[in-house]
């Protein structure tokens, strides 16, 4: 060693006096070395960590869609409601309490719980509060022990003072109705908000029920004219009824019994006798239902019974007569069911039961998302959710008033929820659907991403199969028989493709091709045919006449000669084409192939994707491809052709294994491109997320789904996280098509390193 | 002198393999080989000697028109094996160069086994028997003498071999179609002086029953195993005759001045 080192030494020593070596030259030689390297250092770094931190900020985005809800005790007061509460109520900026007991409505502040004075409901007298339905939406309608029911609306008003809000409590009084037989306590009530007014039901302890509709008419003057109409039910009970549930029409009651019945009356049906139908029922009859509540929007209906059981059903709304569908059996309350209170904003709600839990549900996915617990030996009487679903009152056996502060928002988002089968509100069965946003806000969002990965799927599939067969039978042709100088001008020309912006792409295809394509679509699938047909027939022509030769055409030029021929075979195909329409597809392809094969035709289909996004794609599989074929050492087609093997097999035999792994990259970075791919996708496409292998519709991919609906979602709601997600899995699809691209590339060439 | 004019009474005495009658070639519009005129010996080793650029490889490769590889080359005069001009277009050129295999100076087995190398020749032949295979794939190896160092491999990577291995081998693949003439093209510039004197050895066992055509950079390498040898220069044949007499007394001024290394 020291001997080399000496060797090096003494091999130095010469050039030192060598003027033009001088040591100022080598100093700036390594200096300027040295920057380059970490300007080119620095230059990779900078790529490497900008997708980074590009990866970073969508995960950061989509990350909270999965944050467990929040859930902070923020007050809790000891013994604060004395008599037992009916219901219970908060104002949407949480300042303001109201408990609803047998005095009456009382109204306290947050989180002191002092009293706010309002004053007594005139209409009460001496009667008593015996039942009340109460929805969130500020409207409460009081059951009274001498027969009556008190439609009561409760107002908060804010104020601003200093810049600090203030909320001032209200109530305004309707005119109190007589209900069921004069002098019997209302104990159960059901009311329900119609379009011009409102609808009350209500019962004592037996199976009548007097359901009293209240129209209110503005007139010219302003005045509000209210038109009330009664009708009476007796309804077969047996035991007696707990609970009652009016929906969104008005014409139709539900009836839960403690025998474990759910009955339901067509309001408007001509007889008591077959308006009446038992439309589901609890596990036996020692299992009373407790309650029955409509969520939000009126479509689902949510069955709590004496066992702790929660269940969600669907209404059928069209037909009045219809029965229920059973959708979701939540996880159960260890013991009966005390109360409900669901969102005003979502599919959420809460239950709670004597085991002492509140349990948070989500009706779409079936989950129950998380849960509270109080102190032991009490349980839950009474719950109200906040308007703005950030906040949770309860009021338990004890008269302990709790109130959390809840941070979940996104509800309704789950891995079932994103993945699975879900049973939407208004279908027939659990179905994939996406559909995120709706007409009104009782619209429940239909967040599956499956419709979209398989837009994406067979956008792509589709693609690839335009593209892949063109792509690399021309590079192959290209790299191995065609003339060199030709491939000069093919190869960039190709290239040039590329650069084509793939909006004029989409432009072209939705445009131009579409419109082609369904008027041409027989002519089209008969070319790849005809076309091979006609270069069939003009190789034996030229062999037999030896066309390309008197033509001056060298060896791998019969390109030239082959041009005409296609464009023959395009007009051929499409004359042929028409004649087969007219001949035996009656005329028209679109209306013989709904017809005989019953596939619905519609213009801008994934045909049209694949052949624009292949226009897309195929420069670049052409480009990788054609270069790793000519990449293959040319010593290795020397020695093959040396051995009389024909180009052919020479190509087939030794050139293909070798490039193979350059062509599968190519491949794969084609594929991941097509993943991706946006702009032809979203014009191309009829943009209907089905779920539907057929060529002949279209789709709705994952990055045209991001470009459409990310300009309208709000920042940081649930659809805009969601986005951010398949942005997410569009980056992991194509991060994995690339990644296993590398490796096999790598694994391959290692086998062939020694060449 | 005597044994020199008894060999070169044997090149005319000796059967001609190929027959070059006034061939010149062209790369576009530069002309590589002017009027070459030689009859090529069967079962002896000719060797082409001369300079870079001489047109000595040129001259190999039209011999198995691997020319035809390149674009816009042109040939006039006719180059006869067996009487028939090989450069006719009716003629099939895998069927030529099945008859005339060619070694090329950068050994270039192919990415496949040991095995796979030496039948792919029979293979794209249309040979399909595994037993004939099997026996030809023996056979060929044996004759390049590889058999030994790798008959309990030979469906392991031909490209795990060493260099001389390598070269050996591609020679086997070459024999494997079982050729007439064999074409050489600097075979041994690749390789060390060990496996040079191998290849060597094996180029004159091997023509007894090849035709043997060799383009050698290295002077004693056609001296050493070269029984004729031409010496090109600026696409002309300068000289042609017996190795000993090329060596000895070269007739032309500018062979002796090549050979003493006056250029080259």
């Amino acid at each position: 060693m020291t001997g080399t080192v000496e060797a090096g030494q003494t091999g130095s020593s010469p050039f030192k006096k060598n003027s033009i070596l001088t040591s100022s030259n080598n100093f700036r030689r390594q200096w300027v070395d040295r920057i380059a390297s970490r300007v080119v250092t620095f230059g990779g770094m900078v790529i490497i960590f900008s997708i980074m931190a590009i990866l970073l900020v969508i995960m950061l985005e989509a990350l909270p869609l999965f944050k467990s809800a929040e859930i902070t005790l923020t007050y809790k007061k000891t013994g604060a409601v004395k008599e037992p509460p009916m219901a219970l109520g908060i104002d949407e900026y949480q300042q303001i309490a109201y408990v609803i007991d047998a005095q009456g409505i009382h109204f306290y502040t947050l989180p002191a719980w002092t009293p706010v004075e309002v004053p007594a409901l005139e209409e009460l007298g001496t009667a008593t509060v015996t039942g009340v339905s109460h929805s969130s939406k500020r409207f409460a309608v009081l059951g009274l022990s001498d027969g009556r029911v008190l439609p009561v609306k409760i107002i908060f008003e804010s104020t601003y003072k200093n810049e600090v809000r203030a909320v001032f409590p209200g109530l305004e009084e309707q005119k109190a109705l007589p209900a069921v037989n004069s002098g019997q306590a209302v104990s159960v009530l059901a009311y329900a908000h119609l379009e011009n007014g409102y609808a009350i039901a209500s019962a004592g302890k037996g199976g009548d029920v007097s359901v009293t509709h209240i129209k209110l008419k503005r007139s010219m003057t302003g005045a509000v004219r209210r038109k009330v109409s009664t009708s009476k039910w007796t309804l077969p009970v047996q035991g007696e009824l707990t609970a009652l549930a009016l929906d969104e029409s008005g014409k139709r009651l539900l009836a839960g019994t403690s025998s474990g019945q759910i009955l339901q009356v067509n309001l408007e049906g001509d007889d008591h006798e077959s308006s009446v139908s038992v439309v589901g029922a609890t596990e036996s009859s020692n299992v009373a239902v407790v309650f029955i509540q409509f969520l939000n929007g009126g479509y689902t209906l949510i069955v709590g019974d004496s066992e702790g059981n929660v269940r969600s059903y669907q209404l059928d709304r069209a037909n009045l007569a219809g029965s229920l569908k059973p959708i979701h059996a939540f996880s159960p309350h260890a013991e009966a069911v005390t109360a409900i209170s669901h969102s005003l904003r979502d599919k959420g709600f809460f239950t709670a039961g004597k085991d002492g839990k509140i349990q948070y549900r989500y009706a779409t996915t079936g989950e129950t998302q998380y849960s509270m617990t109080g102190a032991s030996g009490a349980h839950f009487k009474t719950l109200a959710i906040s308007p703005k679903n950030n906040g949770l009152l309860a009021v338990d056996s004890k008269g302990d008033v709790y109130h959390w502060t809840l941070d979940n928002p996104h509800p309704s988002v789950s891995f079932k929820a994103l993945f699975g089968k879900i049973w939407y509100e208004g279908y027939s069965k659990p179905e994939y659907t996406w559909q995120s946003t709706g007409g009104s806000d009782e619209f429940e969002p239909k967040y599956s991403l499956i419709p979209l990965i398989y837009g994406t799927a067979k956008g792509t599939f589709y693609a690839m199969l335009f593209a892949l067969p063109l792509a690399l039978l021309s590079a192959f042709y290209a790299s191995q028989f065609m003339n060199p100088r030709l491939r000069e001008i093919t190869k960039p020309t190709v290239e040039l493709m590329a650069t084509l912006p793939t909006v004029a792409l989409g432009f072209v295809g939705a445009l131009i091709i579409a419109p082609l394509l369904e008027e041409y679509f027989v002519g089209f699938v008969l070319f790849p045919v005809v076309s091979a047909a006609a270069a069939l027939l003009g190789w034996a022509a030229d062999r037999k006449w030896k066309i390309s030769g008197k033509l001056g055409l060298k060896p791998g030029m019969e390109m030239i000669f082959l041009i005409p021929l296609v464009l023959g075979a395009a007009g051929g195909s499409i004359l042929f084409g028409g004649f087969i329409e007219t001949q035996w597809m009656a005329g028209d392809f679109k209306t013989w192939a709904l017809e005989v094969f019953n596939v619905q035709y519609d213009q801008r289909n994934t045909m049209v994707v694949g052949i624009a996004m292949g226009f897309a794609v195929v420069p670049l599989i052409f480009t990788i491809a054609e270069d790793s074929l000519s990449n293959v050492p040319s010593h290795l087609k020397a020695g093959s052709l040396a051995l009389g093997a024909t180009p052919w097999q020479t190509a087939v035999k030794v050139i293909l294994p070798v490039a193979l792994p350059g062509i599968f990259s190519a491949v794969m970075i084609g594929f991941g491109r097509a993943i991706g791919e946006t702009m032809i996708v979203l014009m191309a496409t009829g943009n209907t997320p089905i779920m539907d292998m057929s060529v002949f519709n279209g789709f709705r991919a994952m990055s045209a789904n991001i470009a459409v609906e990310l300009p309208e979602a709000p920042e940081g709601g649930t659809l805009y996280r969601i986005l951010f997600l398949m942005a997410f899995l569009l980056f992991v699809f194509t991060f994995i098509a690339n990644t296993i691209a590398e490796i096999v590339r790598l694994k391959l060439r290692e086998k062939f390193k020694a060449l | 002198m005597t044994q020199g004019t008894s060999q070169r009474k044997e090149l005319s005495a000796c059967e001609t393999a190929v027959l070059i009658d006034k061939v010149s070639f062209y790369y576009g519009n530069k002309k590589a080989l002017s009027d070459i005129c030689m009859k090529l010996p069967k079962n002896k080793v000719t060797a082409f000697i001369g300079p870079s650029g001489c047109g000595k490889s040129t001259l190999l490769r039209c011999l198995n028109r691997m020319n035809d590889l390149v674009d816009n080359v042109r040939l006039e005069g006719t180059i006869s094996i067996g009487d028939q001009d090989i450069n006719e277009p009716s003629k099939d050129v895998s069927d030529l160069r099945k008859r005339v295999g060619m070694v090329f100076q950068k050994f270039n087995p192919f990415p496949k086994s040991i095995y796979e190398n030496v039948a792919y020749g029979p293979r794209i032949h249309g040979l399909k028997d595994k037993r004939e295979l099997d026996e030809i794939v023996e056979r060929s190896l044996k004759r390049v003498a590889l058999w030994e160092e790798v008959k309990d491999r030979v469906h392991d990577s031909a490209l795990q071999l060493s260099g001389g291995q390598q070269q050996r081998l591609c020679i086997g693949r070459a024999i494997a179609v079982e050729p007439d003439i064999l074409l050489m093209d600097e075979p041994c510039s690749a390789l060390d002086p060990i496996a040079t004197a191998r290849i060597e050895e094996l180029i004159v066992e091997l023509k007894e029953r090849y035709t043997i055509i060799i383009v050698t950079h290295n002077m004693q390498q056609a001296a050493r195993i070269a029984d004729f040898t031409g010496f090109l220069f600026m696409g002309e044949l300068i000289e042609f005759s017996a190795t000993e007499l090329i060596f000895r007394k070269p007739k032309e001024k500018k062979t002796e001045d090549y050979i003493t290394g006056r250029f080259g």
